[in-house]
C-alpha cells in the first residue's frame, strides 16, 4: 500500500460508505416512484462493464507485483479467467481457473 | 416474514463468502488493520467498490479518484433502489409508524434476506484478514484482485454494446495510464459508458 497520511483511510471508508448509502437510499428515500431519464439509465447500465476492464487492463500489462514489468504468466492467467468466464458464465469458476493457472506457472518458474 | 427472508437469503452465502474471504486477505495483504478491513465491510458493504477503491489507493491514486471510482462502481445500485420502490414503497425517514401492513411485512422479509448475506460478508472478511499470514505465501495471490474483476465482468458481456464498452474502456485505460492522478481511469470509464449507450441507442433506432 502506498504511504497514506493518518486518517486518510478512515476518511476514504467513511466517504465511500456514506456515498454508497445515499445511492442505495436514493429512490427508496428521496425520489420515490420517479424514474430516471432514459439516457441516464442507458449510461448507468454500462458503468460496470467500463469500470472493471479499465481497472484491470493496466494491471495485466504492468503488474504491481513485478514492479510494473510485463509478466507473461499474469497475462496468461488473465486470458484464462476471461475465457473460462465467457465460456461457463461462472464468476467463481473463472477466478479459480485463473488463480490456479497462475499458481502453477509461478511454481514452474521457481524450478 | 423475517424468517422467510432469512431462508431465501441464505443460499447467497455461497456466492458472497468466497469474495468476502478474498477481500479480507487482500486488505490484510495491503497492510490494513482488522478494524480498517471491517470498517470497509460494515460501512460500505459493496465488494466490487471496496476492491476498486483499495486497488486505486494502493496504486497511489488520490482519495478523490479512489472514492469517485468506488462510487461509480456503486451507481448501479440507484437502479436497484428504484426497482425496490414498487415492493417496499418510498420508505422516507420517520414514516415507519404509519406503515401499512403489507409494506411492513415486505420490509421484514427484505431485512431477513439481507441478514445472512451481510452477516457472512462481515464474518468472512474477518476470517480472510486473520488467515492472510497463512495464505500470504501462496504465489500469484497478488494478482487475485485483477482476476476477480475480470471474472466479475464476464457475465456482463452478453451483447455487443457491452463488449464494445469494455474494449473501449480497456484501450483508453492503457493509453491513459501515464496521465496524472490516475485520471486516465475516469476518462476510460466515461468513454466506455458513452460507447455502450451510443451503440445501444443506434441498435434500437435500427431495430
Amino acid at each position: 500500500m502506498a504511504e497514506l497520511a493518518p486518517g486518510t483511510l478512515w476518511f476514504t471508508i467513511a466517504a465511500l460508505g456514506l456515498g454508497t448509502y445515499l445511492i442505495r437510499f436514493s429512490f427508496l428515500g428521496f425520489l420515490g416512484g420517479r424514474t430516471l431519464p432514459p439516457l441516464a439509465l442507458r449510461l448507468l447500465r454500462y458503468v460496470p462493464v467500463a469500470v472493471f476492464p479499465a481497472l484491470v487492463a493496466p494491471q495485466v500489462l504492468w503488474p504491481t507485483a513485478t514492479g510494473g514489468e510485463f509478466d507473461a504468466p499474469r497475462l496468461l492467467a488473465a486470458l484464462c479467467t476471461l475465457l473460462v468466464g465467457l465460456w461457463r458464465r461462472n464468476v467463481l469458476l473463472a477466478l479459480g481457473a485463473g488463480l490456479g493457472l497462475l499458481l502453477v506457472l509461478e511454481l514452474l518458474r521457481g524450478l | 416474514m423475517f424468517w422467510e427472508g432469512v431462508r431465501d437469503g441464505t443460499p447467497f452465502i455461497v456466492m458472497v463468502g468466497p469474495f468476502a474471504l478474498l477481500f479480507g486477505v487482500v486488505a490484510a495483504e495491503l497492510g490494513l488493520s482488522l478494524a480498517e478491513t471491517l470498517g470497509f465491510s460494515t460501512l460500505v458493504i459493496a465488494g466490487a467498490a471496496q476492491f476498486a477503491t483499495l486497488e486505486l489507493l494502493d496504486a497511489g491514486a488520490p482519495v478523490s479518484v479512489a472514492v469517485g471510482t468506488g462510487l461509480a462502481v456503486n451507481l448501479r445500485m440507484a437502479l436497484y433502489s428504484a426497482s425496490l420502490v414498487p415492493y417496499l414503497g418510498a420508505l422516507a425517514l420517520l414514516r415507519f409508524q404509519g406503515r401499512e401492513e403489507p409494506q411492513a411485512s415486505r420490509l421484514a422479509y427484505y431485512a431477513g434476506a439481507a441478514a445472512p448475506i451481510c452477516g457472512i460478508w462481515i464474518l468472512a472478511c474477518a476470517l480472510g484478514a486473520q488467515a492472510q499470514s497463512t495464505v500470504a505465501a501462496v504465489p500469484g495471490l497478488d494478482f487475485a484482485v485483477p482476476l476477480t474483476f475480470l471474472a466479475m465482468v464476464t457475465p456482463m458481456l452478453k451483447d455487443w454494446p457491452s463488449v464494445a464498452a469494455a474494449v473501449v474502456a480497456m484501450g483508453l485505460a492503457i493509453l491513459g495510464h501515464q496521465l496524472p492522478l490516475n485520471s486516465g481511469m475516469l476518462l476510460a470509464v466515461a468513454g466506455g459508458m458513452v460507447t455502450g449507450a451510443t451503440l445501444e441507442g443506434r441498435r434500437e433506432a435500427h431495430g
